[in-house]
């Protein structure tokens, strides 16, 4: 068992799904993207899944972010079966237990970075006269204090990507979901959001769900879950685990 | 969510396309504003109507020519003249009648010292001024003598005295109607407008004289003050005229009444109505422009739906429910009304104040007035806009999944 700051790390499951299936359907046609797809992630835990576009990938993470209801199958999270929530109850699930991290960063443009990060906490029950704080901390564990009175649209990229970082960190949540993000950011940028996702994991023991293609940013995983066809073809450890720094880029 | 929040989050979401929130605001301004414009204007005609009507005193009767064209259902402008000098002979011999005062009205050319002009001619009574508490600034107005004698005796409103003749040398000068020559005995004090006549500009003659020049053997109306309250005297008078016109009209059928008898308060009454009419007319007609805006409203929601679609998908990704989405819509296109409507409701209102000033350079007696009615009926209705031309589109919003949301525009 370990503990990070006092708190229990990997102790138990924060995420578990058994035979999960998804269909779509269109006009009558049914298009099948899960087909019973069954796994399970440690509290604390630092994993990628990938697999070819079309793989089932980024439904299966809607479906874990509770942006999107399965079809059939059972999906736990934090012990507690989710399968079934109505739409109120995903909503306070979203704002309250996981976070996001989009690879279009899904920022206010005419906001500034302070808005931005405060954004999650209108759907809070945190009192408005704490919010600013709140979101201070949050900008300054992405490194990004200096611009926090910066329109968003004039940021850099991987500036951009750190305030959706804190934006998604601000509520505490257990698990953050990071879909291809370092996907459009330069690789100097992709480190430091690499970094800032692997302190967070280490020290604060948040669960990192990491939707990539690219096997290069899959490394900075624990472990790695492989899709194909809406099927899990392979549930592996990272054995040589990247660990990202500045040092990284000169290697 | 709180309200707070909600307001704050909404002028926001304004703010960030603040020219499109303005010109989307416009319909509402000029809405509310059309309908505060007639709201007020309506009110001040009626207020300016009542008051014109109720300068005749609360214990008078008006006997006018032909049958009551409410009972008929005709509007009858060329009316048979009935009314005769005989008729307020047999009034004045009641006991209830304190003073009664049969009138004819004509315009005539008015010919003083070299300058013409045409004017008001009312050949009157000796009562009308007791009635009507007139004062005589200068000289005297004339008496039943004057009457009798069929007299070119005037008597003149005062500025057309003061005008013609200058202040205080009117007395004992002559004029001319047509042909004839008449002298002025007096002058009268500073009477204002009644009937919306204005009686300063008038000439006051014997009604015989006037008769006799013009040909006319019927009044043009007749005014009786009643000793007794007007509900018994109304009835006394429709009987006495009655007798005296040869009516067999026992069960007092108005529309065979060749005459109708109005008090001043149901005067009043009648042009509350027909005023109320015609405001809720105007009103009716402004309310189209206020739902064209509110349909302006309800577009530029929609557009704003579709374009901040991805928004929404990372709303509710950060944990809004379909209620968070729908209220914050809902906020801003109410947020665009209200601030459209207190836009409108400012503007109306100077639009009024400026009517009336208009209106004021043509004819005195206009008081600009705002309904308090009208300001809280603009700002309830533009509210009201927002929630009902804004609802949809929030709906729509709301009921977007996140997970398409967030793909939208990929």
């Amino acid at each position: 068992m370990e503990k990070i700051n006092g708190v229990e790390c990997k102790t138990g499951d924060v995420i578990a799904v058994k035979d999960l299936v998804k269909r779509y359907e269109n006009d009558g046609v049914v298009t099948p993207v899960l087909h019973g797809v069954t796994f399970s992630i440690k509290k604390g835990e630092f994993i990628a899944i990938m697999g070819p576009s079309g793989s089932g990938k980024s439904t299966l993470m809607h479906i874990l972010g509770f942006l999107d209801t399965s079809s059939g199958g059972q999906y736990i999270f934090d012990g507690k079966d989710v399968s079934t929530l109505d739409d109120d109850a995903l909503s306070s699930f979203r704002g309250e237990k996981v976070g996001f991290v989009f690879q279009a960063f899904n920022l206010l443009a005419k906001a500034t970075v302070l808005e931005n990060v405060k954004l999650p906490l209108l759907y809070s029950n945190v009192p408005a006269h704490q919010w600013d704080d709140m979101a201070k901390k949050a900008i300054e564990a992405v490194g990004l204090s200096h611009r926090i009175n910066n329109l968003s649209n004039q940021l850099s990229g991987g500036e951009k990507q750190r305030v959706a970082i804190a934006r998604a960190l601000i509520r505490n949540p257990s698990v953050i979901f990071a879909d291809e993000p370092t996907g459009n950011l330069d690789s100097k940028s992709g480190i430091q959001v690499m970094e800032i996702l692997q302190k967070l994991n280490l020290e604060q023991c948040v669960t990192i769900i990491l939707v990539t293609h690219e096997t290069y940013t899959a490394e900075h995983a624990e472990r790695v879950l492989r899709l194909k066809d809406g099927m899990v073809v392979a549930d592996v450890p990272v054995t040589n685990r990247r660990i990202a720094n500045d040092g990284e880029l000169l290697k | 969510m709180h309200v707070d929040d909600l307001a704050r989050s909404a002028y926001s979401s304004l703010q960030r396309t603040r020219g499109r929130s303005v010109l989307t605001m416009l319909g509402i301004v000029i809405g509310i504003a059309a309908v505060i414009l007639a709201l007020s204007i309506g009110q001040s005609a009626q207020k300016f109507i009542i008051d014109q009507i109720s300068a005749f005193g609360s214990d008078q009767l008006i006997v006018d020519n032909g049958p009551r064209a409410d009972k008929t259902g005709e509007v009858s402008v060329f009316r048979e003249e009935t009314l005769t000098l005989k008729d307020v002979a047999k009034f004045k011999k009641q006991l209830w009648v304190k003073a009664v005062v049969g009138q004819v009205f004509q315009t005539d050319l008015f010919q003083a010292e070299g300058q013409a002009r045409n004017l008001q001619v009312i050949g009157t009574m000796p009562d009308d001024l007791v009635m009507n508490d007139y004062t005589v600034q200068e000289g005297v107005f004339f008496t039943d003598d004057e009457i009798n004698s069929h007299s070119r005796s005037a008597v003149l409103g005062h500025s057309i005295a003061d005008k013609y003749f200058g202040q205080g040398n009117a007395v004992g000068k002559t004029f001319k109607l047509g042909t004839i020559n008449y002298k002025v005995i007096g002058v009268l004090g500073p009477l204002g407008t009644k009937m919306f006549q204005n009686l300063d500009e008038m000439v006051y003659l014997p009604v015989t004289t006037v008769m006799d020049k013009y040909n006319k053997t019927k009044l043009t109306y007749m005014t009786i003050q009643s000793t007794i309250p007007l509900s018994e005297a109304q009835p006394l008078a429709e009987i006495l005229l009655r007798e005296s016109h040869n009516l067999n009209n026992p069960e007092g059928d108005y529309a065979k009444d060749d005459f109708h008898v109005v008090s001043q308060e149901e005067a009043v009454k009648i042009v509350g109505q027909i005023t109320g009419v015609l405001e809720i007319l105007l009103a009716a007609i402004a309310a189209i422009s206020l739902l064209v805006g509110g349909i302006g409203i309800m577009n530029i929601m929609f557009v704003s739906v579709t374009e901040r679609t991805k928004e929404i998908g990372l709303r509710k990704a950060l944990g809004a429910r379909q209620k968070d989405i729908q209220n914050q819509f809902l906020a801003e296109a109410v947020m665009l009304t209200v601030a459209g409507g207190a836009a409108g409701i400012a503007f109306g209102a100077f639009l009024s104040w400026l009517a009336i000033q208009i209106i004021l350079s043509y004819q005195s007696g206009w008081v600009f007035g705002l309904s308090l009615n009208g300001i809280i009926s603009g700002f309830v209705v533009s509210t009201l806009i927002g929630i009902v031309f804004g609802y949809v589109p929030a709906r729509r919003a709301a009921r977007l999944s996140p997970m398409d949301a967030l793909r939208a525009n990929e």
